[in-house]
């Protein structure tokens, strides 16, 4: 009767909580902030700030795979364990921030350098950002100002941008990466939406293997690459997963309905 | 018999638990008040205007929403849905964000010229123009006393769709039938078509409700009107839920 009772109550009160999802609207990140992620493993406990990291300085100069397939970056915040050790080894971060990489001529900032004087607490920050730098979103504007427009996240059409030249992902790390034999590329195909009305959501491989290669989505996030192997919904989607593991946080996010279902081929 | 004394206060707890809820339902049904309809939708801002020594900036919804549709604003130039949230700046007015999108001294006022058009700290400015603006708008009870679904109906006034970046138009026209949790109340009819006239569906989707029906089937009354799900926009800007027919269709007052 007692526990009975408990169980009850208990039931109750969570019931409460339980269907308090919905109804408010979450605050969205700002154009200069989408795809930020805030790194915070080891940084706070050795006395630092924690990473903060920008996708897009980093999508418009290198593919994703480069870092989330090549260099074994995990696709969520603090899931890699990155230490300042791995990044003067050259693993992770150190792979290209070694003070010795280039990118168009330039040398890349070396990320936690073992001869680390008291006069590179400078470059230390360029990473471990000590508090809200307004620079970088002038340098967010000033870099997106004349890159093609979208409705959402990062306001940019890094698709587009890549087609009209305007970005050059580099897809291959001298040294790191493998070159694999190319596979054939399926072609577009519709993926039927379950509510009628809905356009059909028309995918293509092609604009996916440009950035990510095969590696990024499958087996992990997809298991086969055969439409229909792999079950999902709009609401796990939603949920950051399946196609949201990309588009809710750093590729053109999910408000953009009518990216995705289009029903005719873009 | 060790159990009996706190069973007994365990069940006064779940009586008093009940009691509680009914109490709190009955007086979330009671509808607040309406402000003047020259006030409705107008908002004071002052996320860091008094801190800068200048007055709150005022904001009306009726002057903008004969010009624009709620996306223009309210997706493109990403402003939220709450009031002093936005971290809207002088310089990113300066540089065409935000206010500055229009603002720019050549579609609309600028900001530099006239600083108290906006920092004025009157939640009723420019409202002596109210009854000249509404005169040949279709009328309406409450809000604002415009009818602006008529409006748009009429094509009386063809508020923009986007500034910059064409959005496309949602093709989702399905009305849905959402039943009344209690058995006396008619269902309310939920018209996509009504709505995405005037919003993307990003405005509502997935915050505000999730994709599928099922999903937000615990949406109650008592919430909508404490401004949430519905009572996002129908409390503030959009007709407000005094006109419990207009979703309703079957109930009459």
């Amino acid at each position: 009767m007692m526990r009975g009772l408990l169980i009850l109550f208990c039931l109750l009160l969570s019931s409460s909580v339980l269907f308090a999802a919905g109804g408010v609207k979450k605050k969205r990140p700002r154009a200069y902030d989408y795809g930020q992620v805030v790194i915070n493993n080891f940084s706070t406990s050795s006395g630092l700030s924690p990473v903060t990291f920008d996708h897009w300085t980093h999508r418009s100069k290198y593919t994703c795979r480069v870092c989330h397939v090549d260099l074994a970056f995990d696709m969520r915040a603090n899931s890699t364990e990155i230490t300042a050790a791995d990044n003067m080894q050259g693993y992770y971060c150190g792979s290209c921030h070694n003070g010795k990489s280039l990118y168009q001529g330039q040398v890349i900032f070396a990320a936690c350098d073992p001869a680390k004087k008291k006069t590179d607490n400078a470059r230390c920050e360029r990473c471990h950002l000590p508090a809200k730098d307004p620079a970088r979103k002038s340098a967010f504007y000033a870099f997106t100002k004349n890159l093609p427009s979208d409705r959402f996240g990062n306001k940019v059409n890094w698709e587009q941008a890549e087609i009209d030249g305007l970005i050059q992902p580099i897809d291959y790390l001298e040294g790191i990466s493998v070159k694999n034999p190319e596979l054939p590329v399926q072609k577009d195909f519709a993926l039927n939406a379950k509510v009628d009305g809905m356009p059909d959501i028309i995918f293509s491989h092609r604009k996916h293997t440009d950035w990510n290669g095969c590696e990024t989505c499958h087996p992990d996030i997809f298991v086969g690459v055969k439409k229909g192997s792999t079950k999902y919904s709009m609401i796990e989607i939603f949920d950051n997963k399946y196609c949201g593991v990309c588009h809710g946080s750093v590729a053109f996010p999910l408000q953009g309905c009518q990216r995705c279902h289009t029903e005719k081929v873009q | 018999m060790p159990y009996r004394k706190s069973s007994v206060v365990l069940l006064l707890l779940l009586v008093a638990t009940a009691l509680g809820w009914r109490d709190a339902g009955a007086s979330a049904y009671a509808l607040p008040e309406l402000p003047a309809a020259a006030l409705y939708g107008n908002l004071l801002i002052d996320r860091t205007a008094t801190a800068h020594g200048v007055k709150p900036v005022s904001f009306s919804h009726w002057t903008h929403r004969t010009r624009f549709t709620c996306r223009v604003c309210h997706t493109e130039l990403e402003f939220d849905m709450a009031v002093g949230v936005t971290e809207v700046s002088c310089d990113d007015i300066k540089e065409g964000r935000y206010c500055g999108a229009c603002h720019d001294g050549k579609l609309a006022f600028g900001q530099q010229e006239n600083c108290v058009y906006c920092h004025n700290g009157d939640l009723g400015f420019r409202s002596e123009e109210f009854a000249a603006f509404s005169q040949d708008l279709p009328p309406d009870e409450f809000g604002n006393q415009i009818d602006w679904s008529e409006m748009m109906r009429r094509g009386q006034v063809q508020p923009q769709t986007y500034l910059r970046e064409p959005a496309p138009e949602p093709t989702f026209d399905k009305s849905l039938k959402l039943e009344a949790a209690w058995g006396r109340i008619p269902p309310a009819v939920f018209p996509h078509k009504e709505h995405s006239q005037w919003v993307d569906c990003d405005t509502c989707h997935p915050d505000l409700f999730n994709i599928k029906q099922k999903t937000t089937e615990h949406f109650s009354m008592s919430r909508i009107l404490k401004g949430e799900f519905c009572g996002y926009c129908h409390m503030k800007v959009a007709f407000p839920m005094n006109a419990c027919e207009r979703c309703h269709p079957g109930m009459s007052r």
